[in-house]
């Protein structure tokens, strides 16, 4: 899950095209073509598009963990085998995606090294801590929300493989956000201190939920490539109040405040108070809302979050760990059980 | 807050320079999956395994498991698109358009991958536009059929990982609170009008 | 016969738990390796096989919970440490070390495969319809169990050392799976569960051929002393049912 169509990418390197063939590919595509492996692609879309599903990649495997944190403590039979189930998908998610990315030209082995040693980035929501159960309620019903919706529009984008892993994604994406609608409509109706702990939980994913479309548009969003070669079909800031229109007032309904938050740099909530923007326009149908606090989006994303070396640590050691794994069954004396 | 086994995992954790220089990855094979007897085999994914056992296990539980499938074909992609081949039986897949994922058209006597695609043009396509056609040797396919080979578990109860295994319990979870908050609403008004 | 006299309740009780318990824990344990292991799609693999056991044990709580009426939440997670009845193999820590986790596996689901069979032909009817069921999904972990074996031990010289390293090290664990639970010579004299000979000697003749083929040595001693299966436990799993317990303990009674 990600909205990694932001991802920054210099093309002014990218050969340039052949401007008969360029013009023809945009036609083809502003007409609502769709664009398979085999056919012709500008270098820079090319670029563009491996990087947009390396970085998608990244997320999903590394947003796996902060969730896989809470599979041992997870508080039934039903919950442990959802959570897993979850994290296993997510870990499907990348699995699919580097086979999307590798297939434009860069190797799985590649792109796990860069992610590791930090040369390529994965989506700034999985930067933050999980300090209890709730998080990952949160995170399933938010997250995963936030993600359908971005994934959604993904889904008309251009590219056959992307579109078709889009699909896919978008199927499992519905089990996690309804199991995560599931858990916190339980944890509302619950004890004081499971609600209490759930309002904490909140504030804490709140912000970084409204932060994951990315940041505000730029005025020329459409004339950019990512849009102009429909890799992305919506914008930040449509997709955000899509969000919070449907989700602001579930979360009232729940019992739930949405607040102001800050935090500091541990990702610790230090201040909350009750958003005073948040109204809803009777005539548009959209909520007024408190923008998340881009200057702290910017610092995370700059490669400090307060879980980024922890995460990238546990991303190394599995690497690491398992090369001798990789090794033993790809130099195999013998190949067992051949059909 | 993690689990005891990660924290100590990333304590152990090396830094600075990746020690290993692997670059080497597996091969490719492509999946394609069977709902429901009588339905078609419809691409699936693809998956990266050194060797048939492996992709035929990471096939079963990572493409047979997000619905109820009764039957699995793993092969090498090389194997699906190569031109070349030996005289005998090829299944064919063609992709119907930009987007849409190959389907199996069905089987096909033929010389080599060129001449089964052009059997497949023949007996299958006809006149329709196609995008592209895959032609796999029968030799070099794996079929896995659920009767024999259990693929999506039939003991188990599997709709914890399914969106509809959650419809009935969120709908009447919310139908609770709402029900919660309009008596809580309405004694507390009974109180304010009472005081 | 489809009810259960009274005089077999407790014993009864006594052998669904060894068999829940060690599935609840083996999975659990597992589970911890989602997004964690050396290959993606052997990651998401695992962790099929790690939900199978969650749900087969869950199955086995149902079917303790229709004689005892407690629900299986309750009976999986608010025990006291002397009250659970798996092999302490399950919860043996394998620190993230691949050959370690294969190591467990194959003794366990070996272990379990049997089992399982030898249950289905109980003649309390639901216990050989559930054991039934569950062994056919079982072998798909025999299988897959199988293979990482025949990989890593036909594979580089340093995996072969490797996997027989893990063998030789979960060996006085893997003795302990055959403990008897007290009071199972009651359901076989009742004729509750047939005696089919030695269960120990039948998984050890399976794990050596399957071992061997493999090019790897695996020695295992009949079970000695008391252990898991009558609630002597060791620190790691009093660590695990700690983690287990840890957010359902903050509340027993609330619903999660």
């Amino acid at each position: 899950m990600s909205a990694s169509a932001n991802v920054e990418v210099n093309i002014n390197d990218c050969e340039v095209a052949d401007p008969k063939k360029l013009a023809a590919f945009e036609a083809h595509v502003a007409a609502g073509g769709l664009i398979e492996s085999n056919d012709w692609m500008p270098d820079a879309y090319r670029t563009l598009m491996l990087r947009m599903a390396e970085h998608h990649a990244n997320s999903e495997i590394v947003g796996s963990l902060p969730e896989g944190e809470w599979i041992t403590r997870a508080p039934s039979l039903l919950r442990k085998l959802a959570l897993t189930a979850k994290v296993q998908d997510e870990v499907g998610h990348g699995q699919m995606l580097y086979e999307v990315a590798q297939d434009l030209g860069k190797s799985r082995n590649a792109m796990l090294r860069d992610l590791i040693t930090g040369v390529t980035k994965y989506h700034n929501c999985f930067n933050y801590p999980c300090p209890t159960w709730a998080d990952i309620c949160m995170i399933a019903w938010l997250i995963d929300g936030a993600a359908i919706l971005n994934q959604g529009t993904l889904a008309h984008g251009s590219f056959g493989p992307y579109i078709r892993t889009m699909r896919r994604i978008n199927m499992e994406e519905a089990f996690h956000f309804k199991h995560g609608e599931d858990m916190v409509l339980t944890l509302m109706r619950g004890t004081e201190h499971q609600k209490q702990m759930a309002q904490e939980a909140f504030d804490r994913w709140w912000g970084p939920s409204i932060a994951f479309f990315g940041p505000n548009d730029r005025p020329d969003e459409r004339e950019r490539p990512a849009m102009k070669w429909r890799m992305k079909t919506a914008t930040n800031d449509e997709l955000r109040q899509k969000f919070v229109n449907r989700f602001a007032p579930a979360a009232m309904a729940t019992g739930l405040v949405i607040n102001v938050c800050e935090k500091d740099e541990k990702g610790i909530v230090t201040s909350a108070t009750p958003d005073p923007l948040l109204k809803l326009d009777e005539e548009t149908g959209n909520w007024s809302f408190t923008q998340p606090d881009w200057d702290e989006f910017f610092r995370v994303i700059r490669g400090n979050g307060p879980c980024n070396d922890e995460r990238l640590a546990l991303r190394r050691f599995s690497y690491e760990q398992g090369e001798w794994v990789r090794k033993a069954i790809l130099h195999g004396s013998t190949t067992p059980n051949n059909n | 807050m993690l689990s005891e086994a990660r924290s100590n995992a990333i304590a152990k954790s090396n830094s600075g320079e990746l020690s290993s220089s692997e670059v080497e990855g597996f091969q490719v094979w492509e999946v394609f999956t069977q709902k429901k007897d009588g339905d078609i085999h419809l691409h699936t994914g693809s998956l990266s395994a050194p060797d048939l056992a492996l992709a035929k296990m990471f096939a079963r539980e990572h493409y047979g498991q997000d619905q109820i499938c009764v039957s699995l074909w793993v092969g090498e992609r090389d194997s699906f698109k190569s031109l070349g081949g030996d005289k005998e039986t090829y299944e064919v897949f063609v992709q119907k358009d930009a987007g849409s994922r190959h389907e199996h058209a069905g089987s096909v006597d033929a010389i080599n991958g060129k001449d089964a695609r052009e059997k497949c043009k023949e007996q299958f396509i006809k006149d329709n536009a196609f995008c592209t056609i895959w032609a796999c040797p029968l030799s070099k396919l794996s079929k896995i059929e659920s009767s024999i080979d259990m693929i999506w578990r039939e003991t188990t109860d599997q709709s914890y990982r399914l969106a509809k295994g959650y419809s009935k319990v969120v709908r009447q979870k919310w139908e609770a609170l709402r029900a919660t908050k309009a008596v809580d609403k309405y004694q507390s008004e009974d109180l304010e009008d009472t005081f | 016969m489809s009810e259960l006299e009274q005089q077999f309740h407790a014993p009864m009780i006594q052998v669904l738990l060894c068999v829940a318990d060690d599935k609840l824990f083996l999975g659990h344990r597992n589970s911890d390796w989602t997004g964690i292991a050396p290959i993606l799609e052997a990651d998401i693999a695992f962790s099929s096989l790690a939900q199978d056991d969650i749900a087969h044990a869950s199955a086995f709580y149902e079917l303790m919970s229709s004689i005892t009426g407690q629900d299986p939440d309750q009976i999986a997670f608010s025990r006291q440490e002397n009250e659970y009845r798996c092999a302490d193999i399950v919860t043996k820590s394998d620190q993230f070390n691949w050959a370690s986790a294969i190591a467990r596996q194959f003794y366990c689901n070996v272990y379990d495969y049997l089992r399982l069979q030898r249950l289905s032909n109980a003649t309390w009817t639901p216990l050989a319809y559930l054991s039934k069921r569950i062994c056919a999904e079982q072998a798909i972990h025999l299988d897959h169990v199988t293979s990482w074996i025949e990989h890593l031990g036909n594979g580089t010289d340093d995996s072969k050392i490797r996997i027989q390293l893990a063998l030789d090290e979960y060996s006085p664990f893997a003795s302990m799976l055959s403990e008897s639970p007290e009071g199972i010579e009651t359901l076989f004299e009742g004729g509750i569960l047939i005696d089919e000979g030695c269960l120990f000697t039948a998984w050890k003749e399976q794990v050596k051929r399957i071992a061997n083929k493999a090019g790897l040595t695996v020695s295992v001693e009949p079970c000695s002393g008391v252990g898991g299966r009558n609630g002597k436990h060791d620190e790691d799993f009093t660590r695990s049912l700690s983690e287990l317990q840890e957010v359902f303990l903050t509340d027993p009674a609330a619903a999660w």
